[in-house]
């Protein structure tokens, strides 16, 4: 029974991670690709996290897994702002792709 | 357990081809670091597939020492990111730059760059002004 | 001693926990050790005082923790399928959010809450006047971006509910009592 969930999750972790590779493909430009290569990771690295405390059936794993979870979910939000926020203001879109735009009237008013 | 192994490692390389791709093409910076990001993160998940398959936890902090590594690499590239896409060259002509004068096309070329930076420089001096104007009736108003 | 208590102990607890999570180990020397180190970084260096407030509701806790967990889930899935199914002109859009809370943790809380949530991501923040700049995918219709702003107050209820100050708290019971009114 345990053997059925740890393969559950690995496979899901898996496919998560091909899902990110596919989006990072195909999306047309950065700030799609933004989501793509980090929303994804988070809930693969969660069920492969998962599928290795259960496997070991050893508590003493459970603390180390769990700060290695928490400090992913701390620093990937951050990295994911710290390059939309770059790749907004240097302008690494089409303006076509946006359909409400509520920040460029705030920068320009900003910069001029 | 070992079929499910195989199917997940096969996977994670195909995910992996695809943040090379990625690499290789994406046409600013910041894409690239993305991808970095994601390969390093597809280590990670390959790393906890290795202690399932061999049974063996003795690498579990590496885990933890990949992911804050990672984050600390994107971001402080992205702090630095710059404008302009890597595949579009700008003629800049400097100084040391020799034009061939005979030559049509490198005429033609540079006549464009410094019609270009000409427009540049009257675009600049006209916002100029009228960023000058309102910072002066601003004050006045106040 | 009680404001010693306030700012200390969580942050001295936090530092000891990963400490003794690392070594594996939570016998007495190891704890003992964790405490003296963690003790000796915050006094070298000195962060500015967290002001966190002192109410913490166990029941609403667990009851955003449950809703995070359910919505990473449903939304990477979604993500998946939009994409390896989506017709090429993908419109997405940046929308500005305006927030009750202005209190620096709270803003964090919220904008990783939606970070990690699947569709958005934080564009800008504009401290001064507590409003998050989201780009969300895939918006084809008025009604998403709606839904998108219901959400966000959503998850801000919550967290304030579970660990507002007592202002906070009570500003979210007003605006429900009018929501329901309406």
């Amino acid at each position: 029974m345990l053997e059925i969930i740890v393969g559950i999750c690995v496979l899901g972790g898996a496919i998560m991670a091909l899902g990110a590779a596919v989006g990072l493909v195909r999306f047309p430009d950065l700030l799609s690709r933004l989501h793509a290569g980090t929303k994804p990771q988070v809930f693969g690295l969660m069920m492969l996290l998962l599928a290795v405390g259960l496997y070991s059936g050893d508590w003493k794993l459970a603390p180390v897994l769990l700060v290695a979870l928490l400090l992913q979910l701390l620093t990937i939000p951050i990295a994911a702002h710290m390059m939309g926020r770059s790749g907004y203001r240097n302008k690494h879109f089409r303006s076509s792709d946006l359909r409400r735009d509520d920040l460029r009237e705030v920068i320009e008013e900003a910069d001029s | 357990m070992t079929a499910v192994l195989w199917i997940a490692g096969i996977m994670l390389v195909l995910a992996s081809f695809g943040t090379l791709y990625r690499i290789f093409r994406g046409p600013t910076l910041l894409d690239r670091v993305l991808a970095t990001d994601l390969l390093l993160s597809i280590f990670v998940a390959a790393l906890c597939m290795h202690m399932i398959a061999s049974d063996s936890y003795e690498h579990v902090l590496l885990l933890v020492a990949a992911s804050t590594i990672g984050f600390v690499g994107s971001v402080t590239v992205a702090r630095y990111a710059e404008n302009t896409p890597s595949g579009e060259k700008k003629l800049r002509p400097s100084r040391l730059q020799e034009v061939n004068k005979n030559d049509p096309r490198s005429a033609r070329r540079l006549e464009a760059v410094r019609r270009q930076a000409a427009a540049r420089k009257r675009k600049n001096k006209g916002a100029k002004s009228t960023r000058a104007s309102r910072r002066v009736s601003a004050g006045k108003e106040q | 001693m009680k404001s010693f208590l306030m700012h200390w102990v969580p942050s001295v607890a936090w530092l000891t926990f990963v400490w003794c999570a690392l070594w594996q180990d939570f016998k007495l020397p190891n704890l003992a050790m964790g405490i003296l180190l963690s003790l000796l970084a915050l006094a070298v260096f000195k962060l500015p005082t967290l002001y966190l407030s002192n109410h913490f509701n166990l029941w609403y806790a667990l009851k955003f923790l449950v809703y995070l967990v359910w919505k990473i889930a449903q939304a990477s899935v979604q993500l998946l399928w939009v994409a390896i199914t989506f017709k090429h002109p993908l419109n997405n859009s940046i929308i500005a959010v305006q927030l009750r809370t202005s209190s620096d943790l709270w803003i964090t809380a919220i904008s990783h809450s939606m970070s990690v949530i699947p569709g958005s991501v934080v564009v800008e923040v504009d401290r001064t006047i507590s409003v998050l700049y989201f780009h969300v995918i895939n918006t084809e219709t008025e009604e998403e971006i709606n839904d998108f702003i219901k959400q966000v107050r959503t998850v801000e209820t919550m967290i304030l509910k579970a660990v507002g100050s007592r202002e906070e708290y009570e500003r979210i019971l007003d605006d429900e009592r009018e929501e329901v009114a309406l």
